[in-house]
C-alpha cells in the first residue's frame, strides 16, 4: 500500500507537471485522433487497390492498428517518460538519488513518472479494435476475449521486457541518449501483419525483436485466424523475454553501483 | 564628446501569466489563465560617458536585466529613448551589434560540445574579423584572461570559472566600445571573481571601452566602479559617485581608535554605541552627523595613538537605500 | 535589423555545426534509420498487394525503385528545425544569435544541412548494401536525373522552410510540436510515403497535387523515375516554385511578427 501511495504521489506530481502546458489536454486528444485517422487512411489507400493483405483483409488489419495504437499508448504513456527519465539521471549522475529512496529500483524505475495525457492514444486504440471488430461482424466469445487478453498481456510484457533491456544497456553507454528509439524503429513495422514482409524479416520480427507478438497475435486470437502454435508460445517467450530482461537490469545495476562508488 | 550611452525615460512592462500552486489551481490554469502586469522598468533616465565603469545595482527583480537588454538591443521598451553610440540599440543594425557586447553570466553562446576556439572561428566570419586583427585580439585576450591551453578542451570540460572567462573573451573579439555585463562573477570563486574584475579594470584602461555592469557582489563594484546607479522596482534611486552613497544614505559612521593603553570601559560612556572593545582597539558606531562631536571628544578624553573614520559597509549602505524605499 | 552581405559567417557556422554533429553520430545516425523504416514497410506492403501482378501500372520493381529512392530524397528533405530552431526560441537561446550580425535562420540552416551531411556517410553504406540486395530498375533518363535534381533542391527548400515556419511558432506557444504532427501526418497520407501519389484515389490525388507536402517529397521521386508526362513535371515544377515562394513569404512574415513579440516579452 505504501507502493501504491509513493506511485499515486509520483503520478500526482507528473499530472502537475503536465498541466502547466495549457491546451496540451485538447492538442493530445486532436494528435492522437489525426494519428490514427491518418493510419486509417494510410490503409484505406492500400485497400483501394487490393482486398486482401498478406491474407488479412481490411477491418483484420484495423484491429491490428487498435492493438499497436493500444500498446503504444502504454508505452508512452507509462514506458517511455519513466524509463527515458532513467536513462536521462543516469547520464547526469542524479540516478543515485533514485537508488537512495525506500522502495524497490525497479517497479519505481518503471513507473514513476506518466504523460497522463497519452492516455488518449490507448482509449482510441481501443476504440479502433472495437470498430474492427464491429465491421468484421466477430462472434467474440468470453473464452475469445480471454485469450485475446492474454495475447495482449504477453505483448505488453515483451514490449516492456524490450524497453527494460534497451534502458539497461545506458548503464554502460551513457553517451547514447536515445537509445530506446530502438524500440520505436522495429515497433513501427507492428503496424502491418508480420504475413505483409519478405521472408527475412518476417523471421527478425518473430525470433528476434518480436515484434510479431506485440501487434500480430493479439490481433489474429481475436479476428478468428487460427495461429495455435504461436498463441502457445507467447506467453512462454513473454516470460522469457521478461525474466531475462529483470536479470539484465540488475547485472547492470550491480555493475553500475560498483563502477560509481 | 558626447556620451556613449543616453537613456531617457525607459519603461518596459511585461505581461506574465500567473499560476498558483497545487492541482485545483493548474488545473484551472488549462482553461482559464491569469495575467498579471509586471512593471520591470518605470522610467529611468542616464547618460555614461565614454570610458566610463558604471555599476548597475539593485535586488533581484529590480530591472537591472530587463535595462541592460534593452540597451543591447534585445528587448523593446515600452516608452522612452535610448541612444547607444549614435543608434537605436532593437534596430539591431549590424554596424552597432559590431561595436557592444552583452555577456550573460550563464548565458551559452558557445558550442558546447566544441573547443572554445572553434566558437570563435564562428564569430571572426560572423562578425568580419580580419586574420591579423583576430590573432592580435585572441593573443591580447589569451594574455590578459590566462586562456592558455583553454581554447582547445570542448567547452563542457571547463570549470565553471574557465568557462566564464572563455565566454568574456568570445564576447570581446570584435573589440566592442561599450560592454554589457550581467553578473559576470555569479557563481564563481573569489579568486577568480578577482581575475575576472582585475581582466574589467584593464581591458577598459587599455581599450577606452565603456562598461555598465551589474553584480551581486559589491566587491566588484567597489573595485571597477567610480560611479553607480542603484534601482529597484524598476526606478532609479541614485546615479553617482560611490562614495556619495554611503554619504547620502548610511546614517552613521564608524570610528576606530587605537590607543595607547587599555582604558576602563567607564570612560567610554556617552561616546556613542560601543560596537566592540578589544584590549587597547575600540569600536565606536556614532550617528553621523554626530561624527565630528564624538572624534572630538575621543581625543579629547581618551590617549588616541590612531584614528579612523569610517563608511559602514557597502551592503550595509544599498541595504539601507533599499529600506528606505520600501517604507 | 541589417546583416552584413557574406557567406563567411553561414559558412563558418556549417563548419562549426559539422563538428559539433559529428560529436553526436551515434544519435544523428538512430535519427537517420528512423527514415529507413517507414520506406521498408511500405515498399513491403506495396509488394505484397501487387504480387506478380501490377497496381495502377507498378509492379514489385517499381515499387522497390520508388522506396528506394524515397529514402534517399525524404533524408534530404527531412525537418529538424521543431527539434532544433523551436527549442532554441523558447528557451532564450535565441538572444545571443540576436547579437550577432548574421540572421539566426542561418543558424537552423546550417545545423539543417550538418544534420543530413553527417548521416548520409553513415546512411551510403546501408543504402548500397539495399541496392545491391533488391536490384531496382529505375527507368532514369539524363533528363529526368536533372529534372530530378532540380525538383530535389525546391523540395529541401521548401521543407526547410516549412520546418522553420513551424518552428518559429514557438514564439507563442511552449508546444508547437502538434501543428507540426499534423503537416507531418499530412504528408505522410498526401506527401508520397503510404503510397505513390499516382495510386492515391479521388479527391486525396486531387488534393495531393495542389497542397505542398508532394513538393516536399514525392514529386521529385516521380519524376526521377519517369513517372510523369512532361506536361505534369512542369506543372509540378512551377506549382514548387509557387510554393516555396509563398512559404519563403510567410516565414519572413512570422519571423518579423515573432521577433517584435520577443522583443516585447523578453526571453
Amino acid at each position: 500500500m505504501r507502493l501504491a501511495r509513493v506511485i499515486w504521489a509520483f503520478g500526482r506530481a507528473a499530472l502537475l507537471d503536465e498541466t502547466a502546458y495549457r491546451g496540451e489536454l485538447l492538442g493530445n486528444v486532436i494528435r492522437s485522433a489525426l494519428g490514427i485517422a491518418m493510419a486509417i487512411g494510410g490503409l484505406a489507400v492500400v485497400f483501394a487497390h487490393t482486398r486482401v493483405l498478406g491474407g488479412w483483409t481490411m477491418e483484420q488489419v484495423l484491429v491490428l492498428l487498435g492493438v499497436y495504437y493500444l500498446v503504444n499508448g502504454l508505452v508512452s504513456t507509462v514506458l517511455s517518460p519513466s524509463l527515458n527519465k532513467v536513462v536521462q539521471e543516469v547520464r547526469e549522475g542524479t540516478f543515485d538519488y533514485m537508488l537512495l529512496k525506500p522502495a524497490p529500483s525497479l517497479l519505481l524505475a518503471s513507473t514513476r513518472r506518466f504523460v497522463v495525457w497519452h492516455v488518449s492514444d490507448v482509449v482510441l486504440g481501443a476504440a479502433v479494435i472495437w470498430v474492427g471488430l464491429a465491421r468484421l461482424e466477430a462472434n467474440v466469445t468470453l473464452a475469445g476475449a480471454a485469450v485475446f487478453a492474454a495475447a495482449m498481456t504477453a505483448g505488453v510484457a515483451i514490449v516492456y521486457a524490450i524497453w527494460l533491456a534497451l534502458t539497461t544497456l545506458v548503464f554502460w553507454f551513457v553517451r547514447v541518449e536515445n537509445i530506446t528509439m530502438i524500440f520505436n524503429l522495429f515497433f513501427e513495422t507492428g503496424r502491418y501483419p508480420v504475413e505483409v514482409y519478405p521472408f527475412w524479416l518476417r523471421q527478425l520480427l518473430t525470433f528476434v525483436f518480436p515484434v510479431a507478438f506485440i501487434t500480430t497475435v493479439p490481433a489474429q486470437t481475436i479476428t478468428g485466424r487460427e495461429p495455435l502454435v504461436v498463441l502457445w508460445a507467447a506467453p512462454l517467450i513473454a516470460a522469457a523475454a521478461l525474466l531475462a530482461a529483470v536479470r539484465f537490469w540488475r547485472f547492470g545495476l550491480r555493475n553500475y553501483t560498483s563502477a560509481s562508488s | 564628446m558626447p556620451p556613449d550611452i543616453r537613456v531617457h525615460g525607459l519603461v518596459k512592462h511585461y505581461v506574465v501569466p500567473e499560476r498558483g500552486a497545487g492541482l485545483r489551481a493548474s488545473l484551472r490554469s488549462v482553461w482559464r489563465r491569469r495575467r498579471r502586469l509586471v512593471r520591470a522598468v518605470d522610467g529611468i533616465s542616464f547618460e555614461v560617458a565614454p570610458g566610463e565603469i558604471v555599476g548597475f545595482l539593485g535586488p533581484n527583480g529590480a530591472g537591472k536585466t530587463t535595462s541592460l537588454k534593452v540597451l543591447s538591443g534585445l528587448l523593446h521598451p515600452t516608452h522612452g529613448r535610448v541612444d547607444v553610440l549614435g543608434f537605436t540599440p532593437w534596430d539591431r543594425r549590424a554596424d552597432f551589434l559590431a561595436r557592444i557586447t552583452l555577456i550573460m553570466g550563464q548565458r551559452q553562446q558557445l558550442f558546447w560540445d566544441l573547443p572554445a576556439g572553434d566558437s570563435f572561428q564562428v564569430n571572426k566570419a560572423v562578425f568580419g574579423i580580419d586574420d591579423a586583427v583576430f590573432r592580435r585580439t585572441v593573443g591580447l585576450l589569451t594574455e590578459l584572461l590566462e586562456l592558455d591551453g583553454l581554447l582547445t578542451k570542448p567547452v563542457r570540460q571547463l570549470s565553471l570559472g574557465e568557462r566564464m572567462k572563455v565566454e568574456l573573451a568570445a564576447g570581446l573579439l570584435h573589440g566592442p566600445r561599450v560592454l554589457f555585463l550581467d553578473e559576470p562573477t555569479i557563481g564563481l570563486d573569489v579568486t577568480m571573481q578577482q581575475r575576472i574584475r582585475a581582466f574589467v579594470a584593464r581591458y577598459n584602461a587599455e581599450t577606452g571601452a565603456t562598461v555598465l555592469l551589474t553584480s551581486h557582489y559589491m566587491a566588484d563594484v567597489k573595485a571597477l566602479a567610480q560611479r553607480v546607479i542603484v534601482i529597484d522596482r524598476g526606478r532609479l534611486l541614485y546615479d553617482g559617485a560611490l562614495h556619495g552613497l554611503a554619504e547620502r544614505y548610511a546614517p552613521h559612521k564608524t570610528i576606530t581608535v587605537h590607543l595607547e593603553q587599555p582604558v576602563d570601559p567607564a570612560e567610554l560612556r556617552g561616546l556613542g554605541e560601543i560596537v566592540s572593545q578589544e584590549g587597547a582597539q575600540v569600536t565606536v558606531r556614532t550617528r553621523k552627523d554626530e561624527a565630528p562631536a564624538v572624534t572630538g571628544q575621543l581625543l579629547a578624553r581618551l590617549p588616541v595613538a590612531d584614528l579612523s573614520v569610517e563608511d559602514p559597509p557597502l551592503e550595509e549602505v544599498i541595504e539601507q537605500v533599499f529600506r528606505g524605499n520600501r517604507t | 535589423m541589417t546583416f552584413r552581405l557574406g557567406l563567411a559567417g553561414p559558412l563558418a557556422m556549417l563548419r562549426a555545426e559539422m563538428a559539433d554533429m559529428l560529436q553526436y553520430r551515434v544519435v544523428v545516425f538512430l535519427y537517420a534509420l528512423w527514415g529507413f523504416i517507414h520506406p521498408i514497410v511500405y515498399m513491403a506492403v506495396w509488394s505484397a498487394v501487387a504480387g506478380e501482378g501490377d497496381v495502377g501500372g507498378l509492379r514489385q520493381s517499381d515499387f522497390t525503385a520508388y522506396y528506394l529512392t524515397f529514402m534517399i530524397v525524404s533524408h534530404l528533405t527531412v525537418a529538424i528545425e521543431i527539434y532544433t530552431f523551436g527549442p532554441m526560441i523558447q528557451y532564450g537561446r535565441l538572444s545571443p544569435h540576436l547579437l550577432r550580425p548574421m540572421h539566426p535562420v542561418w543558424v537552423a540552416a546550417a545545423r539543417n544541412l550538418s544534420y543530413k551531411a553527417v548521416a548520409v556517410l553513415l546512411l551510403i553504406p546501408i543504402w548500397t548494401a539495399l541496392f545491391l540486395v533488391l536490384r531496382p530498375e529505375f527507368g532514369a533518363t539524363p533528363a529526368s536525373i536533372a529534372l530530378f535534381m532540380l525538383s530535389l533542391a525546391g523540395a529541401v527548400l521548401l521543407s526547410f522552410l516549412a520546418g522553420t515556419g513551424f518552428a518559429l511558432l514557438a514564439f507563442w506557444t511552449t508546444r508547437s510540436g502538434s501543428s507540426w504532427e499534423i503537416w507531418m501526418g499530412l504528408t505522410f497520407l498526401l506527401g508520397g510515403q503510404v503510397a505513390p501519389v499516382e495510386l492515391l484515389p479521388g479527391v486525396m490525388g486531387q488534393l495531393a497535387a495542389a497542397l505542398p507536402m508532394r513538393y516536399t517529397l514525392g514529386f521529385p521521386i516521380e519524376v526521377l523515375l519517369n513517372r510523369l508526362p512532361p506536361g505534369e513535371v512542369a506543372l509540378g515544377l512551377a506549382l514548387q516554385a509557387g510554393w516555396v515562394a509563398a512559404a519563403a513569404v510567410i516565414v519572413a512574415l512570422v519571423w518579423r511578427a515573432g521577433i517584435r513579440h520577443y522583443e516585447a516579452v523578453g526571453a
